[in-house]
């Protein structure tokens, strides 16, 4: 033990951090998916408007996040005010900081991982109260607040509400990280995070497409779903074109990104190299492995638009902060300028440092900033190559990780030496691993350039994300399904 | 030098470049792992992102609890606004 550890540090908060009990044995099958299903209704619920706010919030928020709301699930004017965000970004600081021998962390001992593990769930609890702060103390709230009009005597609305406003928001962040949890101490599928991005990816879709929610705008009542607004003017004997590109409700445009995002990226999701193997210990014993073009997933594509969301809350945050406690405009405006789109309430962002790493809300303003674009784009796209190089390297799934399981299993590369296996993974799978990131995150990167705000870098999320759960679970319906109640159910057998 | 200098067969010819390689194949040997999946542990692999695998120290609750905590808080949040609905119908 030499010096101070950040680890020792956690040790102080460990008798008070809530731990979820492990399973005490494997948990059975069906046990799994009501465990799932209700953590997914739960969390589907946590998307209920905050008290002490205006009905219909969500539509007056002055919302400067617009384009990375679906990745995290952050729903504006809700519970779910800041989604995934602290428990990704926590996920990812401890993780990657390991990685990079930042944190001393021995792996080995098994006090250290429990360490780490708790160190992870206080970040991201620290984390939540941090943006609830920082939103509360930028304003973000403050027209939306039920019987709260500024006036020279109280520019600010009263404490109570604001307090009331921060403890559901901390309190329903604590309780997802708890949710994220439950799924991956083995009470549900996969990985927790990956399990709520899909499931909010996929409820958004199907809200945009169908949904017949109708909100007076003006005289005129809208629908909110693209289709569906298709649909309902179609009642009436006329062809509603208002749908095709509006900018406060989805459009069909969005729509049509979102889907064929969807399609390319399960077109991509089955490309692989195969590698012949043969067992050592048996003749004539042939088979394949497959190195798949996205060898670390849809994480890269996770990591870089973590680390561009987190610049963008703690920037507005700390802009507004600064504009609101400070005469001179000169650090806040070098931070970002956003100005409202009276039309659907965003803020967009018109110049400072956060201007260059936002997309363009459509393919005419892509055009016409085109530094701002390209700065984005190859911000996203470096980010992730770099983290897909560095995750294969370090996730246990490196190529000298795996050489040591092919020993152990007695298998080999079919004409190679058993010492030249490392070489021959490791000239695939960094290549694999960074190619499949760059894949993803250019789709995602399109799909923003065209003007998807950000939904089709969700649909990317979402899909890629939905397919690694489904692996776990196809696997676990092989190996245990057998005896299921579901699967009889459900199955027809 | 030419002691150390004997030529073992097949390896390398100067023994400096031996020891450089060996200490390199050894350092590779005893690297600690960095991150829990790597150790051997759960953890986060090349696809999943987990964060909770072990069993750590801790306040203990059953998962079931937190569930129930769960629904009870954002039932607690709908009883407010119901409240605020009928306080607001009778004040104004």
């Amino acid at each position: 033990m030499s010096g101070f550890r950040l680890l020792d540090l956690v040790k102080f908060f460990v008798p008070i951090l809530p731990e979820i009990e492990s399973p005490l044995d494997n948990q059975s099958f069906d046990e799994k998916i009501v465990f799932t299903v209700a953590s997914g209704i739960i969390f589907i619920l946590a998307q209920f408007p905050l008290y002490g706010l205006i009905p219909n919030a969500y539509l007056e928020i002055q919302d400067p996040f617009f384009f990375n709301r679906s990745i995290f699930a952050m729903e504006k004017g809700t519970l779910l005010e800041l989604g995934l965000l602290p428990v990704i970004t926590a996920s990812f600081l401890w993780q990657v900081a390991a990685g990079l021998k930042l944190v001393k962390v021995n792996f080995n001992l098994r006090s250290d991982r429990e360490l780490f593990q708790t160190g992870q769930k206080l970040t991201a609890f620290a984390l939540a109260a941090v943006y609830g702060l920082g939103l509360i103390a930028s304003g973000y709230y403050n027209n939306v607040i039920k019987g709260f009009e500024p006036t020279d005597a109280a520019p600010f609305p009263s404490l109570s509400i604001l307090g009331l406003i921060l403890l559901q928001i901390v309190a329903t962040s604590s309780i997802v990280t708890l949710m994220v949890e439950i799924f991956d101490k083995g009470y549900g599928f996969g990985s927790g995070c990956l399990s709520f991005i899909a499931l909010q990816v996929a409820t958004t879709f199907v809200r945009d497409i169908i949904s017949f929610e109708s909100y007076a705008k003006g005289e005129v009542s809208q629908t909110y779903g693209a289709l569906a607004s298709i649909f309902v003017s179609l009642k009436d004997f006329k062809f509603n074109t208002e749908s095709l590109a509006r900018t406060d409700l989805p459009n069909v445009i969005q729509v049509l990104i979102v889907l064929f995002t969807i399609l390319v990226v399960i077109g991509f999701q089955n490309f692989r190299i195969e590698l012949p193997i043969r067992s050592t210990k048996m003749r004539g014993m042939a088979n394949v492995f497959p190195i798949r073009l996205m060898y670390t997933g849809v994480l890269p594509v996770i990591f870089a638009f973590t680390v561009v969301t987190n610049l963008q809350v703690l920037g507005y945050s700390l802009s507004s902060v600064l504009s609101a406690f400070t005469s001179s405009t000169i650090a806040s405006s070098v931070i970002g300028s956003w100005t409202l789109n009276a039309n659907n309430n965003n803020l967009e962002l018109t110049s400072g440092l956060l201007y260059f790493l936002s997309p363009a809300t459509s393919v005419f303003g892509t055009l016409i900033s085109p530094i701002r674009s390209i700065v984005y784009s190859s911000t996203i796209v470096v980010i992730s190559c770099w983290f897909a190089n560095f995750w294969s390297k370090i996730s246990g799934s490196a190529p000298k990780d795996i050489a040591k399981q092919f020993k152990e299993q007695g298998i080999t590369i079919a004409s190679k030496r058993d010492v030249s296996i490392t070489k021959e993974l490791s000239r695939v799978i960094p290549v694999a691993s960074v190619s499949g990131a760059f894949v993803l995150a250019s789709i995602a990167i399109a799909g923003d350039l065209l003007g998807g705000l950000g939904k089709g870098v969700a649909a990317v999320v979402g899909v890629s994300a939905a397919f690694g759960v489904l692996e776990e679970f196809t696997m676990e319906v092989q190996q245990s399904g057998a005896g299921s109640q579901f699967a009889g159910a459900f199955g027809g057998k | 030098m030419s002691t150390s200098s004997s030529q073992a067969p097949g390896g390398l010819r100067n023994a400096v470049k031996r020891k450089a390689t060996a200490e390199k194949k050894s350092q590779s040997a005893n690297a600690l792992p960095l991150s829990t999946r790597a150790a051997g542990a759960g953890g986060s692999s090349a696809t999943m992102m987990k964060l909770f695998t072990d069993e750590a120290q801790g306040l203990r609750v059953d998962p079931l609890v937190v569930l129930f905590l769960a629904v009870g808080f954002i039932f607690s949040v709908i009883i407010l606004h119901v409240f605020a609905k009928i306080t607001g119908k009778f004040s104004s």
